[in-house]
């Protein structure tokens, strides 16, 4: 072939190049260190490295969020773990609480000072922010303190229950945080399906245990409450029989016993079982008790209905003549030797009925009690042990949930500052003979805390029953709620407490019981101010019940004064307005043990009767103030109408000691009072008040179990979440175990497709090289050779 | 003997030629296009003395070009194909390094975009990842903008390189036309026109270089030049021209036409090769796709992220906005009324109508007054608009309808002269937004002429479809929003067609064309050339592209629509408070503390945002006044009971207000579930992590390709093709050195082969001068003779 040489020229030029062209392309590639350097080069390689580009990176993302994941899991276990140390420390310190034999000592103010500090420990750990200032059990709202006091005791959630979940993997999230609501509220009380407790104001020593459920089908979700009552050794009607009695001669020995509180005399010259049972039946009255007899034997039997179905009581044998033995039988049995004397004293025996709260239903109706027997209901059972007083009250209620700190904080409380119990009590006893005589206007101050309950009426019949009854008509008439068994209830001047006043069975007492404590504050209930307006002899007796609740001053005789109301003393016995007024009217005072004569002047007060109520003059009324004033220098005592239509001084001064009297003064007659004579009148003494206690000991121990089994849950609860959070990161290893098993490989393959093998790159550049070289020589070789040259 | 002296001089003329023509070929061996001559040489007539023949020496015969039109035609040939493919692996080669750029490119954008997506899911109350995540959308904004953006400017480029090269080949069939007339004129007095055919082949070769040719060679030594499709570019000495025009259908760009006294002819679709066809190539098999891919990504990209974020709630506490520009979205912008006096609103008619946007209706009813004017009408439409209970007066002469049944969409009236305005705004681009004149009634209490109201659009770009008049039992619509398709230059209507992205799933990376013969509108999908839909009125629904024609189009008008093409451009990250990032949910959940049985709440899912009320706290309470097993659905501020009495199964699903809750466990009678607006929600991350999770969703292409294996697609295609070609141009540079090789060995001069005929011919004419000298002395002795 023939070869120009402008081809020969180019050809060698264009070889060079091209050697030129390769050598920088391997060049690039291995200054690169890669294969291809653009799509072209291998689009499918190209592609492929693409979507393993896109993949690495997202692993290398979710690597990130797992390293967040555990950073956040991390910091919550280990705040996880200082509450649960924290709680087993509690724990012990309410074992020790309750191991203190002690009540209301040192010991227990230094336990609930600890725990107090453990408490702001807990919310310390519940208000955990983690390095960018988030708090970490607040859900979603982690820029929100999630735990804060109300100030009353309570802890509000400010949080929500939001959990966020972190990308892991391309399908798999984990959740990073635990809400607060969960860790620190969501907690069940009690065994976490029912919870129990005693009322604090339980009179017994009695215990609930935690119980169990036993047929979890039958549960349902409802409060029970367990309810004690004092059941009387025999029921029904009383028998005596006295047939063997018919020459009984009752004319020398005379025979007495109380039914119930009423004491029957058998007097003389009663010596047949119907004249017998006559005898009892005109002492007894007919209102609570029927008496018949039949063939010798006396039955005695309670009419009253309602509160109770138990026999009257018959005790306090007693006769004045030596009758021997000892017991009721041998004055049934007609033997000489019988002598009167109290009857046995029968063990208390109790029953319980359960009520089912929500339903209203009595699932348990009047079940004797057993110390430390099982008492089931519901699917579930309970046990009581210990011996509780009448009225006592034991809950069963669904579980609730209750956080954290409200189980340390009413811990605290109860070791600390128990809620003070209600009182509970009964007044009166016997009216008729303490000074209510028919006529007389009783006027006193019942007071509950600081609400007063003011009582005034005037005896209408000498029976104990009917001025009890009056006086519950005055207690009704103050604002109070009638309740369906026709007790009132009246609320006291502190919140959420209030007392529930009513007859007892036989209609001669009042009884009374508070509901709601106080904290740090004793509940007192007092009587004070009692004026009879004759005599001013009347006596009321006031008288703690419930036998375990310490009473400070539980005495029915008089006692320092605790008025803090004015005094008022009724003046209107002296007054004689018809009399023509012919000279001053002078009459002693006695003002907090100062004594003064009043010199009213001579006057006629019936001139100008001005409309108060009896006509009373507001002369009158301006006479006697302005006479007080100038006889004391100062208005001690002031002169108003009197509630019951009289003429009243009310002292100025109010609180203990303060005392008032009326009196005639010394040296001037009797006629100059108005024409009357005015007895006197000491009002200031008499006042009685009654203290609540402290909650029994048992009622402590009673909280401390259910603390400790709240603790317990609790715990139970840190420790699910703790395992929890375990799991998770242990999910989160094995996520990026996997993850960066998965991205080596991905790697590895990446490598390979674009990685440039330089062993390979390198020899192949030192070939291209020496081929340049080649090239370049060839060239030079060949354009020498011209015959030009040789010619 | 005198013949002696003849025959040696011819003799010596001819080496003297021949000599010439070897230095000729010597002087030119550097000359582009040259073929070497050669000179032929021939024994004169011999003369005849007597019976004998006496040779009279040599002639030259012709100074002859050695060449190989066959040959030729190859060269030429290769160099179109060559050439061709050069300038698009050119192109190409720099495309390719657009979108592969492995450091800065989108495919590092988008995958740091999403992992910032993913701190902010992991750290939701951190300021930090939010701002972070804003700068990685600006960075992923910024790899859509200057990609979309380097690619319009190629596109610009290849059309100045059009431009400039048909000036090129404008110059080349002149000088071939000039030449054509040279060897005409050359050929004439019968000389050998050799070099003026090697220039010629040489402006041929450059030609085709540009173009590719064929060449017709006429009896007169004229060439004529047709286009590879057989159009005349040379006749004779006349060139026909070349044109570089805006094309009428897209006309942002050039078509190259051919000019001649008749008129023009496009060549858009005619097959051009070299350099030019090679640049048609690239723009319109290689940028407009790889355009329209990276458009139809940016597009997918920002509606199904704003589709999630606007679900979410922010820091703010306010509902999520759109977090990218969107792309296809347009508002309503018309109006309505006007004259009213004078259609049908006579004096004591009662007149009423509906109007209906985005799932709401506001009930309008006049009743026209003795002395009314059209103003006083129009202020008592608006006074009914005014009434409506989601219709806020904003004091300014203006009445927004609130929060239509899509979150953010709103219409806004004011008054102009007695017509009523109105101007749509938000809204995600999936929905086209309508406002429908409905019910309209007129109880022609006076007269029986029926009230009509007329609808019209304002401005270019919202033109309104189905307006017009709405009359009792008529109702007119008024749809938007819309892109407005492009109208071809030579349309004679001055109708529209407007086209809105209605399905990024069923987007194609095709664009289309829309065309009217007077009866039916077809909707011809360019990619591959197929009619996918005819309809003598439209609208179209396909392609997820909603395609609605209207206005006076006239049969031979055509539109074009480029749906996805300028998208990547567009691509904006429009929030700019890093608290606006809706990280949240807008609801949670909460199970009471007080619950008695153990029963849970899912933190629920939104199922339909469009339609949701998440403001309400809502309460799913097991009544214990209730059948046994059976919760009530419960309206907190209200007390409403949305749902009553429903019967209670574990794990089962409670749907209300557009969110969905799963319910389970065992409640107790008395327990409560709740589901709330989830206010002051700091860490909550679940939309932040639906919204990270799109990364690996299939949105594209009929819900089969991420955003990523989208764009991976595009690159992968540009790749192929760069690939393709370049493979392509090895084996057709081979085919054209092999050529060149063959011309050369056949025309290239070489300096030995000279050399050797210059000795040749030096030693020929020295012996010539010989015989002459041999003469001479034969002379001078017949002279001594004599």
């Amino acid at each position: 072939m023939r070869v120009s040489t402008t081809y020969l020229h180019t050809q060698g030029v264009q070889n060079i190049l091209d050697q030129q062209a390769k050598l920088v392309a391997e060049q690039n590639k291995i200054s690169k260190g890669v294969n291809f350097t653009s799509p072209s080069d291998d689009p499918g390689a190209f592609a492929r490295i693409m979507s393993l580009d896109e993949v690495i990176s997202q692993m290398t993302q979710h690597e990130e969020n797992a390293n967040y994941a555990t950073q956040r899991l991390n910091l919550e276990e280990s705040t996880l773990d200082s509450v649960s140390n924290l709680l087993i420390r509690v724990k012990e310190l309410s074992i020790q609480a309750a191991n203190i034999g002690t009540y209301g000592g040192e010991e227990e103010r230094i336990i609930a000072a600890e725990i107090r500090e453990k408490l702001q420990e807990l919310l310390g750990y519940a208000n955990t922010r983690d390095a960018s200032g988030e708090f970490i059990f607040a859900g979603f709202q982690s820029a929100i303190e999630p735990f804060v006091s109300d100030g009353n005791g309570n802890y509000l959630y400010n949080g929500d229950q939001g959990n966020l979940a972190i990308q892991i993997g391309t399908n798999r999230q984990v959740i990073a945080n635990d809400s607060g609501a969960e860790v620190f509220q969501m907690i069940r009380t009690g065994n976490g399906t029912f919870a129990v407790d005693a009322n604090s104001t339980n009179g017994g020593v009695a215990k609930i245990s935690t119980g169990s459920v036993i047929t979890s089908s039958l549960v349902q979700a409802h409060d029970f409450s367990i309810v004690f009552s004092e059941n009387q050794p025999t029921a029904g009607s009383y028998a005596i029989d006295v047939s063997a009695l018919a020459s009984f001669d009752f004319t020398t020995d005379q025979v007495s016993f109380d039914v119930d509180t009423t004491t029957v005399t058998l007097a003389s010259n009663v010596n047949d079982p119907a004249g017998m049972a006559a005898a009892i039946a005109t002492a007894l009255g007919t209102t609570n008790y029927a008496v018949s007899e039949n063939a010798g034997t006396i039955t005695i039997a309670r009419t009253a209905t309602g509160a109770t179905s138990t026999a009257p009581v018959i005790s306090n044998f007693d006769g004045d003549v030596d009758l021997g033995g000892a017991v009721i039988a041998d004055f049934i049995s007609g033997g000489l030797s019988v002598t009167g004397t109290d009857a046995p004293a029968n063990p208390p025996q109790f029953e319980y009925s359960v009520i089912n709260n929500t339903t209203g239903v009595t699932v348990l109706a009047n079940q004797a009690y057993s110390d430390g027997g099982i008492i089931a209901f519901n699917g579930i059972q309970v046990e009581i042990s210990g011996e509780p007083a009448d009225g006592d009250v034991f809950t069963v209620e669904a579980s609730r949930h209750q956080d954290m700190f409200n189980t340390l904080n009413q811990l605290i409380n109860s070791l600390e500052a128990p809620i003070s119990a209600d009182v509970r009590g009964v007044i009166g006893g016997d009216f008729v003979n303490n000074g209510f005589d028919v006529g007389d206007v009783i006027d006193f101050n019942m007071q509950f805390n600081d609400q007063f309950i003011p009582i005034n009426f005037t005896v209408g019949a000498a029976s104990n029953a009917a001025i009890a009854g009056q006086i519950f008509t005055e207690i009704t008439a103050v604002a109070g709620v009638t309740n369906p068994d026709g007790s009132v209830t009246i609320a006291g001047s502190a919140p959420g407490t209030d007392i529930t006043f009513r007859l007892n069975a036989t209609g001669t007492e009042i009884e009374f019981i508070s509901s709601g404590g106080t904290r740090n504050n004793q509940n007192t209930f007092s009587i004070s101010n009692l004026r009879d307006s004759v005599a001013n002899d009347a006596v009321l007796s006031l008288t703690a019940s419930g036998n375990t609740i310490a009473s400070s001053s539980a005495a029915s005789t008089p006692a320092t004064a605790t008025n803090i109301a004015a005094l008022r003393v009724d003046i209107s016995a002296g007054l004689d307005l018809s009399a023509v007024a012919a000279a001053d009217r002078t009459f002693s005072l006695e003002v907090n043990g100062v004594t003064q004569n009043v010199v009213i002047p001579a006057v006629d007060y019936t001139a100008a009767p001005v409309g108060v109520g009896d006509g009373t003059s507001a002369a009158l009324l301006a006479a006697i103030n302005t006479a007080i004033n100038s006889a004391f220098g100062s208005p001690v005592a002031i002169a108003t109408e009197s509630a019951v239509g009289g003429l009243a001084l009310s002292t100025t001064a109010t609180g203990p000691g303060t005392t008032i009297t009326v009196a005639e003064a010394a040296g001037v007659g009797a006629a100059n009072l108005f024409g009357a004579v005015i007895p006197q009148i000491t009002v200031g003494n008499g006042a009685v008040s009654f203290l609540s206690g402290t909650p029994h000991r048992s009622y402590l121990s009673q909280q401390i179990d259910n603390a400790l089994n709240n603790l317990s849950r609790a715990f139970d609860s840190v420790t699910k979440i703790q395992t929890s959070i375990g799991g998770r990161l242990n999910a989160i290893d094995s996520q990026l175990e996997t993850n960066a098993a998965k991205k080596e490989h991905m790697q590895k393959i990446r490598s390979d497709i674009e990685d440039l093998d330089l062993a390979e790159a390198i020899s192949n550049m030192t070939f291209q090289t020496s081929v340049l070289q080649i090239a370049q020589q060839t060239f030079v070789k060949i354009q020498n050779l011209s015959l030009f040259n040789f010619i | 003997m005198p013949d002696i002296l003849t025959t040696s001089l011819t003799g010596l003329n001819a080496y003297q030629a021949a000599l010439a023509t070897t230095s000729h070929n010597i002087a030119n061996v550097g000359t582009e296009g040259y073929s070497r001559q050669d000179v032929e040489l021939a024994t004169r007539t011999p003369l005849r003395v007597g019976d004998e023949f006496i040779g009279q020496g040599v002639l030259t015969d012709d100074v002859r070009r050695i060449v190989n039109n066959y040959v030729t035609a190859n060269i030429r040939e290769f160099t179109s194909t060559t050439s061709r493919m050069g300038i698009f692996e050119e192109f190409a080669t720099r495309v390719e390094s657009l979108v592969a750029n492995e450091s800065g490119g989108l495919m590092s954008a988008m995958d740091g975009f999403f992992n910032s997506l993913n701190d902010v899911a992991n750290d939701p109350a951190g300021y930090e990842p939010r701002v972070a995540l804003l700068g990685a959308a600006e960075v992923l904004e910024h790899s859509f903008v200057t990609i979309g953006t380097e690619m319009q400017n190629m596109e610009q480029e290849a059309d100045e390189r059009i431009s400039f090269t048909i000036n090129e080949v404008n110059a080349l069939t002149a000088d071939i036309a000039r030449l054509n007339d040279a060897i005409i004129r050359v050929a004439a007095v019968n000389q050998q026109p050799n070099d003026l055919l090697d220039k010629r082949d040489l402006v041929l070769k450059r030609l085709s270089e540009k173009m590719t040719v064929t060449v017709l060679e006429q009896g007169d030594g004229t060439l004529n030049v047709l286009m590879g499709s057989g159009q005349l570019l040379v006749t004779g000495t006349t060139a026909l021209q070349l044109g570089a025009q805006a094309d009428p259908a897209q006309p942002d760009r050039l078509a190259i036409r051919l000019r001649s006294t008749g008129g023009s002819l496009d060549l858009s679709n005619t097959a051009i090769g070299g350099e030019l066809g090679g640049l048609l190539d690239f723009r319109n098999n290689l940028l407009d796709v790889a355009q329209n891919r990276l458009g139809r990504t940016a597009i997918a990209l920002s509606e199904t992220f704003n589709a999630q974020h606007v679900q979410g709630l922010d820091l703010n506490g306010n509902m999520g906005t759109n977090f990218f520009s969107t792309v296809g979205v347009g508002n309503l912008r018309g109006s309505f009324g006007g004259d009213y006096l004078n259609a049908g609103f006579e004096v004591g008619d009662t007149v009423s109508f509906d109007l209906v946007f985005d799932g709401q209706t506001i009930n309008v009813a006049y009743t026209v007054g003795a002395l009314d004017t059209n103003l006083d009408i129009a202020n008592g439409i608006i006074a009914d608009i005014n009434a409506n209970a989601n219709v806020t007066d904003n004091l300014d002469g203006t009445y927004t309808l609130a929060g239509g049944a899509t979150a953010g969409v709103s219409l806004t009236f004011q008054l102009n002269g007695s017509n009523i305005e109105f101007q749509s705004a938000g809204g995600p681009s999936s929905l086209g937004n309508t406002l429908v004149i409905n019910n309209m009634l007129d109880d022609n209490a006076v007269g029986t002429v029926d009230a009509r109201l007329s609808l019209a659009g304002i401005g270019s770009n919202s033109t309104s479809f189905n307006p017009g008049i709405a009359t009792v039992g008529i109702p007119v619509t008024f749809v938007g929003p819309s892109n407005s398709a492009i109208s071809n230059i030579n349309n004679t209507g001055t109708g529209e067609v407007l086209y809105t992205i209605s399905d990024v799933s069923a987007l194609t990376v095709s664009d289309y064309e829309v065309s009217y013969d007077g009866a039916n509108y077809t909707l011809l999908r360019l990619s591959d050339k197929s009619i996918i839909a005819t309809s003598a009125t439209g609208p179209f629904n396909i392609d997820g592209l909603d395609i609605t024609v209207g206005g006076a189009i006239n049969a031979g008008d055509s539109f074009f629509i480029r749906p996805t093409r300028t998208a990547a451009i567009a691509f904006q990250r429009i929030i700019t408070d890093p608290n606006a990032v809706a990280a949240a949910f807008p609801i949670r959940t909460l199970s009471s503390v007080s619950n008695l049985g153990d029963v849970a709440i899912s933190s629920g899912t939104i199922t339909d945002a469009t339609h949701a009320d998440f403001l309400r706290t809502v309460d799913v309470f097991f009544d214990p006044t209730n059948p046994t097993g059976t919760f009530d659905v419960v309206d907190r501020a209200t007390g409403n009971i949305l749902q009553d009495n429903v019967a209670y199964s574990s794990n089962m699903l409670v749907s209300q207000n557009g969110w969905q809750v799963r319910i389970s466990g065992s409640p107790e009678a008395g327990d409560n579930l709740t589901v709330e607006m989830n206010d002051g929600a700091a860490t909550d991350n679940r939309n932040m992590l639906l919204l990270a999770g799109l990364q690996n969703q299939s949105f594209i292409d009929n819900y089969s390709a991420s955003y990523e294996q989208s764009y991976r697609a595009m690159v992968s295609e540009i790749g192929t093709l760069t690939q393709q070609f370049k493979i392509n141009l090895e084996v057709e540079t081979t085919l054209l050195n092999n050529a060149i090789t063959e011309r050369e060995s056949l025309s290239g001069v070489n300096l030995d082969e000279e050399a050797a005929n210059l000795i040749k011919f030096q030693q020929a004419y020295q012996a010539m001068t010989r015989v002459v000298q041999t003469a001479q002395t034969l002379f001078n002795t017949l002279l001594e003779v004599v």
